[in-house]
């Protein structure tokens, strides 16, 4: 080989190309300079300190004090160059965030129980979509506009159901308690436990998160340390990745909040007209819809340890059942049984603002809805309870900023009918929009945060009471906060959860998952998923749905 | 002779990879003298957990190449579950040709003479990129793979961080 007649055509000059993973550059050396010329070079080049500077070539990493020609380094060649980041002896920032730096934690913990609440509010939310695999997209979508949107952020953090949830830290604590997962990934964080723990902390990120100024301050102050963190080797993935611990176990968790689907048991009890627990206080012991977490995280009953929002997403949707479940929509909702995505386009759609404005603008007619409903026809207590509970729910439920989230024009067409259906309704019924008077301005469900708390605590008899006699726990604990806003006869509430849980669970429920999905799971198994566990449990959240199920199989690897 | 065939190729191929270098892997010769034992710094794939990850890993090969695969160890310590506790790579590319006596592989997934140390390298990247559940080599690693990523996640951060700090 020809050293002198060389590629840069300069005698005595040899051009080697540095590569790294993302850039490339031709260096001119002299011939028979030393690794450490060619580092300064490259220094140059690549604009990276000298110390942080790493060659390799060939597979060996080559040593400052060596020559290029001792490692056969000609003209020509390519070296591959590594910039190792800076501060290596610093423990792995993304991974083990250090609690006790106090200048740290606030910005950096704080942040995280604001996002986990925010989900929190969705996960509120994806109950009443029932989760099916379009609307855990759909929530996708919604999360990934939420997040390139901070006004849509506080909006949602304004809305009196999420800031009701946010303020108390009991709630919080418990939802997140009450995923496993979450459960798992504070047992393995005690950073995140204790910050939980720490309700001054949580109120401040509540606080911290409704005020803009200060709000934008963490902002940026955040976007500085993900910027940093992202300028570490595997930092942007660490972002990612705490990104998939916090947000998809709360997602997923929300979504089998409901295990499975409680509109279709309802509809198919309703329309069958009787239910054999109807009228009766339920004392079976009932498949616990929260995975038995509520079990074990209350020994004693008499603890009242309120519960997550899954019972008050749960409440939500029931009472929005009862508005649908009429005998004059039984047909609509057969119609949209069979179309889940309509179901979560409706429920996503701006028409319904409207729809239901007008419901709380007139409780006679959600009353009368209720009365109408044969699920409920046998039962005035039961009607009385979702009666006087409907407005406050609606009131939620009519949230701008709930709804503002989600915008879906094909949601229209499945809109119009519903609004079809109501000026039936109206058109049977006449009397029933004059008669608006009466019952006043309504009380907020579950806006009293501050006192939440303490009358929890304070009032341990009825859901105490109702824990104690009947073995039903996690339907005693989900009346919880919905109870809260009902303190009036919490016992009836929780009676009527029970019940209202047992249909929509019956329904389902009574043959195990495996049987349930037998042959799903023997396709699933032929396709080469072969952790039957993992497959029950999609199966499950996906209602049996086996091209939903390998979505979310996949996605969880 | 085979050995004469075998070194004419490896020489081939080191010269090929000094020349126009490879994403994704550095390889070369532990000593010039000896064709057979290369070794490799693997980088850890960009968007994995192994993102940022400088591998040393040998490649160590018989007499009876391409007819025989070689061997690859890490040398920096790894965590997954198709590299063994020592550093052993177990891919299915470089298992003994022929079918399988277990029945999990097919012959043609197993060593064919066409692989040399590129294809070798690249089908160790996307290893890393993407863990075979199926034969573990390291039994834990799969479990933890399998049953708790957090920690198997956090485990791989740490020897990406070591293997930087080797360097």
């Amino acid at each position: 080989m020809a050293e002198n007649i060389n590629k840069s055509g300069k005698p005595g000059v040899i051009t080697v190309t540095v590569k790294t993973p993302k850039e490339k550059h031709s260096v001119e050396v002299k011939e028979g300079a030393s690794v450490r010329e060619l580092k300064e070079e490259v220094q140059k080049k690549f604009n990276a300190p000298y110390e942080q500077l790493c060659i390799i070539f060939a597979g060996k990493i080559v040593k400052d004090e060596d020559s290029l020609e001792q490692h056969g380094i000609k003209d020509g060649l390519t070296v591959h160059l590594v910039i190792k980041s800076a501060n290596r002896t610093v423990p792995d920032p993304p991974l083990s965030r250090n609690p006790s730096t106090p200048a740290n934690t606030a910005p950096d913990v704080s942040q995280t129980p604001f996002n986990l609440g925010g989900i929190g509010g969705l996960g509120g939310l994806s109950g009443l979509g029932m989760g099916s695999a379009n609307f855990m997209e759909m929530q996708q979508r919604m999360q990934r506009e939420m997040l390139s949107n901070p006004d849509m952020l506080r909006q949602l953090m304004d809305n009196p159901f999420v800031q009701s949830m946010m303020s108390n830290p009991e709630i919080m604590r418990t939802l997140l308690m009450n995923n496993p997962q979450m459960r798992e990934l504070m047992e393995r964080n005690p950073e995140i436990t204790h910050m939980l723990n720490n309700p001054e902390l949580m109120r401040q990120t509540m606080e911290l998160a409704r005020n803009p100024a200060m709000m934008q301050e963490l902002m940026r102050s955040q976007d500085r340390a993900m910027s940093n963190l992202e300028s570490i080797p595997g930092g942007f993935n660490a972002l990612q990745r705490m990104y998939r611990d916090i947000q998809e176990p709360m997602m997923s968790a929300a979504q089998e909040t409901i295990g499975s689907n409680p509109f279709a048991s309802l509809v198919s009890n309703g329309s069958v007209g009787e239910n054999t627990q109807q009228g009766r206080e339920n004392r079976d012991p009932l498949p616990n819809p929260w995975g038995g977490s509520s079990a074990t995280r209350t020994p004693g009953s008499n603890t009242t340890t309120p519960a997550a929002d899954p019972a008050v997403a749960t409440g939500l949707f029931i009472a929005f059942v009862g508005m649908f479940n009429t005998p004059g929509m039984q047909s609509l909702m057969q119609q949209m049984m069979q179309n889940p995505q309509m179901i979560s386009n409706m429920l996503q759609a701006p028409y319904m603002q409207s729809m239901m404005q007008s419901l709380s603008a007139n409780p006679e007619l959600a009353q009368q809805i209720i009365g109408n409903n044969p699920l409920f026809a046998n039962n005035p207590q039961m009607q009385a309870n979702l009666t006087t509970m409907m407005p406050n729910l609606l009131q939620q439920m009519q949230n701008p900023e709930i709804q503002n989230m989600v915008t879906n024009p094909r949601a229209l067409e499945a809109l119009m009918q519903i609004q079809n259906g109501l000026s039936q309704l109206q058109q049977e019924s006449p009397n029933l929009f004059s008669n608006v008077t009466g019952l006043g301005p309504l009380p907020p469900v579950l806006t009293g945060a501050p006192a939440t708390t303490s009358s929890v605590t304070s009032t341990p008899s009825p859901t105490g009471t109702a824990a104690t006699t009947a073995p039903i726990p996690g339907i005693t604990s989900a009346g919880g906060p919905l109870g809260l806003g009902q303190q009036s006869n919490p016992e009836a509430f929780s009676s009527m959860m029970a019940q209202m849980m047992q249909m929509m669970v019956g329904g389902q429920q009574n043959q195990p998952p495996e049987q349930r999905f037998a042959s799903e799971l023997e396709q699933l198994a032929t396709m080469g998923f072969v952790d039957r566990e993992a497959n029950i449990r999609a199966l499950t959240a996906t209602f049996g749905d086996v091209n939903a199920a390998i979505d979310r199989l996949l996605q969880h690897r | 002779m085979a050995h004469d065939q075998a070194a004419l190729l490896l020489s081939r191929q080191l010269k090929e990879l000094n020349k126009s270098s490879v994403d994704g892997f550095s390889a070369g010769l532990i000593d010039d003298e000896d064709l057979f034992k290369w070794e490799t710094v693997i980088y850890g794939p960009p968007e994995t957990l192994y993102e940022g990850g400088m591998f040393k890993a040998h490649l160590l090969f018989p007499k009876e190449y391409p007819h025989r695969p070689p061997k690859m160890k890490f040398v920096s310590e790894m965590w997954h579950p198709n590299i063994d506790q020592e550093g052993n790579v177990c891919i299915s590319i470089l298992h003994e040709p022929g079918d399988d006596k277990y029945g999990y592989e097919k012959a043609a997934e197993r060593w064919l003479p066409v692989h040399t140390v590129e294809t070798i390298c690249i089908s160790v990247i996307s290893m890393l990129a993407d863990p075979n559940d199926e034969s573990p080599a390291n039994v834990d690693a799969a479990k933890m793979w399998r049953e708790n990523y957090e920690e198997f996640k956090k485990r791989v951060t740490r020897t990406v961080r070591r293997s930087v700090e080797e360097l």
